[in-house]
């Protein structure tokens, strides 16, 4: 562990820092979380009333455990499946791997120090909701006894336990215990992951497209079997007896059986929600297995370092290329930048992931949402379903097309040093500006076309709906890029280490998505309001539609009007 | 006839007061070798920046071929082959990825673009890593690759900032025999160095530059004098206060 306590203070410099100590711009981020937060906090806090109810009567059946450990579960893979890239990214590709590969420092050192920034990265996630989900479970728990006194009076309901456990010192020591640890057992998954996964990477470096489309491909397929897995679920509790044959309790146990009683072979997390209503000797179970997770992390560490050279990284691959035939195109200034832009970024992997994901995650989306949804519907409120399906897949492909691309939004920052040559060499501002609007344009363009056909494929558009969702949403994304690429002319970053840094750390990634979302949620709003005005069908959605694309056209003005002028002086004034 | 015409040129940087640079003029005339020469942070990076259009600048003028850098860029920019100290390429393309997309920039010909390529790189000695990505290559390899780059277009000024930095000597003399036969064909050409051995032997005249202001510019005879007495080394040492 050589020099470990330098590489960790700069590593932690280089991921923590907020604007090199700027107020305005720690202000700006700091605003920016927060706004975000107040958007996302409506399904939030259906989740958490959601899960207030269900401890409520977990307590009675005795499933608190695997309901806590549910949530602990809901963590992991969180981590698991949106820290990966950023682990392998910053373990094993990261810029600086060379550097530090020359100078005076063990590799466990360097190893070590990225797990510990990813693991305090992760807390970020496991801290908040596993603290929040556990309060709300005990508060759950507690009320359980006033909420059911008849029944229970009556004999027909049994407390067990588990309705005691809010009361005890154990639960909230045990649940803070678990919110700083939870992320060791995802990361022990990902250092084992992480080296046959930065193998294979490395095998495709030469195919860098072809790697970006097989992790593209390997990233859809990860999100649909989670989607078939919970439509599985779902299936499963069509199995509930809803003709009398049951009470209303018995329903409920089955439901929380089905879609928790699974996790309690899920270890080391069921030792903790154990030991957190009241089987303690599991809470050791649970410490000794996160440290010896820890242990076999660093010890491995060793062991995947010594496999791994670091030329062996950046360059192994065949070199299949050297004898193809070279043919030389002749193409226009603004294409041959579009399709110098394209080939970089596909060649680039994580960037390419992070530039091209939304086109694989919102067809699965939209498809699960729109089959889903409707086989939750409560009877007599059926007839609602079909707007309300509609209008959040409105809500979806705005956020999924507009807000999650990051082609616009960090268009210039992406070229880093090599951006200075588009400066001597004959091209405009202007042929910048537009070939790397247009590559945005086109590529949500493409998305909004597919989630559209989807869409019209499961019937949750008709004809209206289809071209109008295109021409607005398409609207709404040219404004949103436009509105990306200035902030990020304006205030361009050149110098980064990874991926991670420039797309994660970016407030003008998160700032797109904030216009995003405010567009969305205000056509979702304008889809249930006409939908339930009473119009009906092709009038309804041509209804509908108008005003959207109403809202569009400002958007679209507002943050285009005079763009490409504008820019292009911001290009040629940025040093 | 000026290819280069540098007249009070001035630059500060965003957020700092004193100028990087400060009221800089010189030319570079048809069929000369132009060293500009300085100790370290004396502007010579910064005045090449301003010439090739990647800072803007805050007064003066920079003509290129009758085309103002700041009114023309982009006809000024044409008549430009710049190679850069630091060897700034798009890593993830291949080489021919890279060169023909400075052919579709320059609009060089598709007729004549391989030939054009397949002679410099022959030259140079680096055909068979064409098809490799740039992330793979040498320092050297990368230097090679832009000054493919910088002539493919057959530029009429051919900046060079540090050229000689990573070049393993066999490229240093073709580099060399490159920027004599570029003038040779009616060109100019103008490179910062610190090798002022090369610089002695290979220029017309020499730019000295120190705390972003011109203190010499020595012409032919001026150079002939000082190797008769001196060496330009000891010459640069004493002007810019050296030993």
């Amino acid at each position: 562990m050589t020099n470990f306590l330098s590489v960790f203070k700069l590593d932690l410099l280089m991921n923590f820092k907020l604007s090199g100590g700027d107020k305005k711009q720690i202000a700006k981020k700091v605003g920016l979380i927060v706004l975000l937060l107040v958007a996302f906090a409506l399904p939030l806090a259906a989740v958490l009333i959601m899960l207030y109810f269900l401890s409520q009567v977990a307590v009675f059946g005795g499933y608190l455990d695997e309901l806590i450990n549910m949530i602990f579960l809901a963590v992991q893979l969180i981590v698991l499946v949106f820290f990966l890239p950023s682990y392998i990214n910053s373990v094993w590709f990261s810029k600086d791997r060379q550097l530090l590969a020359s100078m005076p420092i063990g590799g466990t050192a360097v190893f070590v120090s990225r797990m510990l920034v990813i693991y305090i990265s992760t807390l970020m996630i496991s801290v908040p909701v596993t603290l929040i989900g556990g309060a709300v479970v005990a508060a759950g728990s507690a009320s359980a006894g006033e909420m059911y006194a008849p029944l229970i009076q009556q004999g027909e309901l049994t407390l067990t336990s588990q309705a005691q456990v809010y009361g005890t010192a154990g639960y909230y020591i045990m649940l803070l215990l678990a919110s700083l640890t939870l992320p060791a057992a995802p990361l022990f998954v990902m250092a084992i992951l992480s080296f046959p996964l930065m193998k294979i990477i490395s095998y495709f470096k030469r195919n860098s497209a072809l790697k970006t489309i097989v992790m593209l491909v390997a990233y859809g397929a990860f999100f649909a079997l989670i989607y078939i897995g919970s439509f599985a679920l779902q299936n499963s509790m069509q199995d509930i007896a809803l003709d009398g044959s049951m009470n209303a309790f018995d329903q409920l146990n089955v439901l929380i059986e089905k879609m928790c009683g699974f996790t309690r072979w899920l270890y080391p997390s069921y030792f903790a929600a154990s030991a957190m209503c009241g089987v303690w000797q599991d809470g050791i179970y649970y410490v000794l297995t996160i440290i010896a997770c820890a242990a076999a992390v660093v010890l491995g560490s060793k062991f995947f370092f010594s496999l791994a050279d670091t030329r062996a990284i950046i360059n192994t691959g065949k070199e299949n290329s050297q004898d193809a035939e070279v043919k030389m195109k002749s193409t226009g200034v603004r294409l041959a930048l579009l399709k110098k832009d394209l080939l970089c970024i596909m060649r680039e992997p994580q960037l390419a992931f992070q530039s091209f994901a939304g086109a694989v995650l919102g067809p699965i989306v939209l498809a699960v949402i729109n089959i889903m949804l409707p086989m939750g519907a409560q009877e007599g409120t059926e007839q609602f379903y079909p707007a309300i399906n509609a209008a959040t897949s409105v809500l979806m492909i705005i956020v999924l097309t507009c807000g999650a691309n990051i082609l616009a939004s960090v268009a210039v920052s992406r070229e880093g040093q090599s951006f200075k040559i588009t400066r001597f060499m004959p091209i405009s501002s202007r042929d910048i500006v537009i070939s790397k609007l247009a590559l945005a344009d086109v590529f949500s363009f493409i998305c909004i076309l597919i989630d559209d056909v989807i869409l019209i494929a499961l019937s949750v558009f008709n004809v209206v709906d289809f071209f109008g969702a295109l021409i607005s949403v398409t609207l709404v994304s040219m404004g949103v890029n436009a509105y990306s690429l200035g902030r990020d002319i304006k205030n361009p970053k050149f110098v980064y280490n990874s991926v991670r840094e420039l797309v994660k750390s970016s407030s003008k990634t998160l700032t797109s998505m904030l216009v995003s979302l405010i567009v969305s949620v205000a056509a979702m709003a304008i889809y249930i309001g006409i939908s339930l005005s009473g119009l009906k069908g092709y009038a309804a959605s041509g209804a509908i539609w108008g005003a959207i694309t109403g809202i569009s056209v400002i958007v679209c003005v507002i943050f285009r009007y005079k763009c490409v002028t504008r820019m292009s002086k911001g290009i040629d004034v940025i040093e | 006839m000026a290819l280069l015409s540098v007249n009070n040129l001035t630059k500060i940087y965003k957020g700092q007061v004193t100028t990087a640079v400060s009221d800089v003029s010189f030319d570079v005339n048809e069929g000369e070798i132009v060293a500009f020469v300085g100790p370290n942070g004396a502007g010579k990076s910064t005045t090449i920046k301003c010439i090739t259009g990647i800072q803007p600048y805050d007064g003066g003028s920079v003509i290129v071929c009758g085309h103002d850098i700041k009114t023309d860029p982009i006809n000024a920019k044409m008549n430009i082959g710049y190679v850069s100290d630091d060897h700034a390429t798009y890593e993830n393309l291949t080489g021919y990825d890279y060169l023909n997309f400075v052919c579709n920039v320059y609009r060089v010909p598709v007729g004549e673009r391989k030939e054009k390529i397949q002679t410099l790189a022959d030259m140079l000695e680096i055909s068979s890593a064409l098809s490799k990505q740039i992330n793979t290559y040498s320092h050297g390899m990368k230097q090679k690759i832009c000054i493919i780059a910088a002539l493919v277009h057959s530029p009429k000024l051919w900046i060079l900032d540090e050229p000689m930095t990573g070049l393993d000597p066999r490229s240093a003399h073709m580099l060399k025999e490159l920027m004599r036969s570029h003038c040779a064909a009616g060109n100019s050409v103008f490179f910062s160095s610190h090798v002022l051995e090369v610089v002695e032997k290979l220029c017309d005249r020499v730019v000295i530059i120190n705390r972003g202001s011109i203190i010499k510019t020595l012409g032919e005879e001026d150079l002939k004098e000082i190797a008769q007495t001196s060496s330009l080394e000891e010459y640069f040492l004493a002007l810019t206060g050296g030993n």
